[in-house]
């Protein structure tokens, strides 16, 4: 990465954490979820251009590459912003990419847009159904189909943050010509930038029971010099670390290869990382905190509880085992 | 030795040449070409370095090549990749020479640095002793000033290559009056003179690479200490980085080697083995690619680092407990596929044996140079800010 990208994407990851930082607790007291302020919300952060990170410039985007999206998407779970951010960047680049407009009644544009916030659909679930319609997007005889659909069995899973419902009828539908690369690439960059938004949510526990560690004492001593607390907490930080690396690693080879299938390996042992240090991180953040991180007034739970959710609806027919079984045959 | 331009004309440039000399040298030596021959490993290096492979980033004007770090950990990897054993004079190549050449006086570096060039003064490393592993600072041999010299007494341990070393790099204490890290001086041994004895340590793998090191009233003389007195501790924290970058990369293409190795194996014992236990296979097999790749990944990073001149940090503890740990893994998966008649009963002929001490080293991996307790203390005190232990 050169220099300039390098201060561009701080000046983008900076902006958003204080951004974020300022309405974190209107959020979080939100749990429950009142849909005209996360709409507002919705729109900021569209206004702010986060869409558009991986678009190119020449379409009016940032043009950055999706590791940057990435680091954004961290800075977006650390945060605990119940927003369907991941979605709507991989949604914004194939959108600019498909050169067209022909959406109809779908609300694609208004979503896009910040006008609207509406929940995506992901297999039999729809996340952030902050209204009675989602979106459906799926790719079939290279053209790419848009439905709208009304959303039944509101309500909340694990994240008390994220409300989340059924795909149910369909109100409108479009579609449009798309190149299967295309749909891959949109694909493969919003499970990346999910997976993103799970490490940040595992890297915010972790500053927390660090934090933790530092302050609380005893026997007389923090109880972080103990290596029965540190050392797991080393652990912790170097798996997200790891992850995060393989993880970037598969952002730059989505931006030139999509359908490789070497791409494809980098993202699945991306994936499998992030996992497996994301599910230990929360854990042992409560863990680290006692009988505090049982506690509903201490933040940890929403953090546990959105890896959770993410960590869910991204293993959907694609679990640790399937993930291993498939590394073991792309590697002949 | 010519040295091509681009990068890319280098790698094939010392590929071929790797190629051509390493495998008439291994037929050569027949039967006896096995890593765990110490002749054979000082015998190559030897061939190396009367070739000019040596002092590769060193500066011209010592008689080093000053290639920029990219193409070392070029030449690194390429070499692991032609299958070649590690030398015997690891520690003078790596670390001693670029510490002498950092640290030392002008005619310290006129008088060692040829020898080290030359493969003609194998080094080792006097640091842990019997009552100093990991609290390194605490050590208690002694070096006094008698006149021009110093005197040293004291007793080292677990230092690889000491019976075959003629010089040895040692921290001794010359002050008690000042805190532990403060009173250490850097001191360089010569191993052939009174008063200097060797012990191999006979280890769980059969062999003796380490030794412990007796000094009884060992005389240096003044020339042969590093920096000033009290600077051995700088020097030695220093002296631990120079190989950064570069360090891991033959212990990943033999990671990589090791884990093509096991997938072949897999595939030809597949029919042998139940539905599940096959399953797993893969499965830990895949997990141990995937530990591989952030190897790979990480292995680029601190290369990355280390050319921009940024100051070494806690990464080398990661990569180090990732490597060594994985290594492990792999090894022992390798053991179990190749079947429990290995470890009960035939050994498995010369492949086997192989595999055997492979498996069987890897046990120190964890340990030396660092154990995992202490790399999970440095990553938690300087990584995440906690504090160091009562």
């Amino acid at each position: 990465m050169s220099a300039d990208t390098d201060i561009e994407l701080g000046l983008l990851t900076d902006s958003a954490q204080r951004f974020l930082a300022e309405r974190r607790d209107m959020f979080i007291q939100g749990a429950g979820a009142q849909h005209g302020r996360s709409a507002a919300l919705w729109r900021e952060c569209v206004e702010l251009g986060w869409l558009l990170t991986c678009v190119p410039a020449e379409r009016d985007g940032a043009g950055m590459g999706t590791a940057a999206a990435a680091a954004l998407l961290e800075v977006v779970g650390a945060s605990l912003l119940p927003l369907p951010v991941a979605d709507g960047v991989a949604a914004a680049t194939l959108h600019a990419a498909l050169h067209t407009d022909a959406f109809g009644e779908t609300d694609v544009q208004q979503w896009l847009q910040g006008e609207q916030l509406t929940g995506i659909v992901q297999g039999t679930v729809v996340r952030h159904a902050f209204t009675d319609t989602a979106l459906r997007l799926q790719w079939r005889e290279a053209a790419l189909h848009v439905e709208k659909v009304n959303v039944s069995h509101a309500g909340f899973g694990v994240d008390p943050l994220v409300p989340v419902g059924r795909p149910g009828s369909v109100r409108a539908a479009a579609q449009t010509p798309c190149e299967e690369s295309l749909w891959q690439a949109y694909a493969a960059r919003r499970r990346a930038l999910l997976l993103a938004e799970a490490l940040g949510a595992a890297l915010g526990a972790l500053e927390l029971a660090v934090e933790y560690a530092r302050e609380r004492s005893q026997f007389g001593r923090a109880i972080g010099s103990y290596q029965a607390i540190k050392h797991p907490l080393a652990n912790h930080r170097m798996a997200l670390d790891d992850a995060r690396l393989a993880l970037h690693d598969a952002c730059a080879a989505i931006d030139v290869a999509p359908a490789d299938t070497g791409t494809e390996a980098r993202l699945l042992m991306a994936e499998l990382l992030v996992q497996e240090a994301v599910h230990a991180t929360v854990e042992g953040a409560i863990q680290t905190h006692g009988a505090l991180g049982f506690t509903w007034e201490c933040p940890l739970h929403f953090h546990f509880k959105r890896v959770k959710q993410i960590g869910a609806c991204l293993r959907q027919k694609h679990d640790q085992a399937v993930i291993l079984e498939r590394l073991w045959h792309l590697a002949a | 030795m010519k040295i091509p331009e681009s990068p890319e004309a280098f790698r094939e440039y010392v590929r071929s040449w790797l190629q051509n000399h390493y495998a008439a040298f291994a037929q050569q030596w027949g039967d006896q070409a096995d890593p765990r021959n110490l002749d054979f490993r000082r015998a190559w290096e030897d061939t190396l370095c009367a070739h000019g492979w040596a002092g590769l980033g060193w500066p011209r004007e010592y008689g080093g090549h000053a290639l920029d770090l990219a193409r070392q950990a070029i030449f690194h990897e390429e070499h692991a990749l032609c299958g070649a054993p590690l030398g015997i004079n690891i520690i003078g190549h790596g670390i001693l020479g670029p510490t002498l050449l950092h640290f030392g006086s002008e005619s310290q570096k006129r008088r060692f640095i040829p020898e080290i060039l030359a493969n003609r003064a194998v080094w080792c490393q006097g640091y842990s002793e019997p009552g100093s592993g990991s609290d390194l600072a605490s050590l208690r041999s002694r070096a006094e000033r008698v006149g021009e010299e110093w005197l040293l007494n004291g007793h080292k341990v677990w230092t690889s290559f000491a019976d075959r070393a003629d010089w040895c790099f040692v921290l001794a204490r010359t002050d008690n009056s000042v805190p532990v890290h403060k009173g250490l001086s850097f001191f360089l041994v010569d191993m052939r003179q009174p008063g200097v004895r060797v012990e191999p340590i006979r280890q769980l793998t059969g062999d003796a690479e380490f030794c412990e090191v007796f000094f009884e009233d060992v005389r240096i003389e003044d020339a042969c200490l590093v920096g000033k007195p009290g600077d051995g501790w700088r020097i030695a924290m220093a002296a631990a980085s120079f190989e950064r970058g570069t360090y891991f990369l033959p212990r990943l293409v033999r990671f990589r080697q090791e884990l093509a190795a096991l997938r072949a194996e897999i595939a030809e014992r597949a029919a042998g083995v139940a539905v599940a236990t096959l399953g797993a296979w893969h499965r830990r097999w895949a997990r141990l690619a995937t530990d591989s790749h952030v190897l790979r990944l990480k292995a680029e990073q601190a290369l990355d680092a280390a050319m921009s001149g940024a100051p070494p940090g806690p990464e080398g503890s990661t990569t180090k407990l990732l490597w060594s740990e994985a290594h492990q893994r792999l090894l022992e998966l390798a053991i179990e596929v190749r079947g429990d008649d290995l470890l009960q009963v035939d050994g498995g002929g010369r492949q086997g044996a192989l595999l055997q001490h492979a498996w069987l080293w890897t046990r120190a991996e964890t340990i030396l140079a660092g154990t995992s307790e202490i790399q999970r203390n440095i990553v938690a005190e300087r990584m995440l800010g906690l504090p160091k232990g009562g």
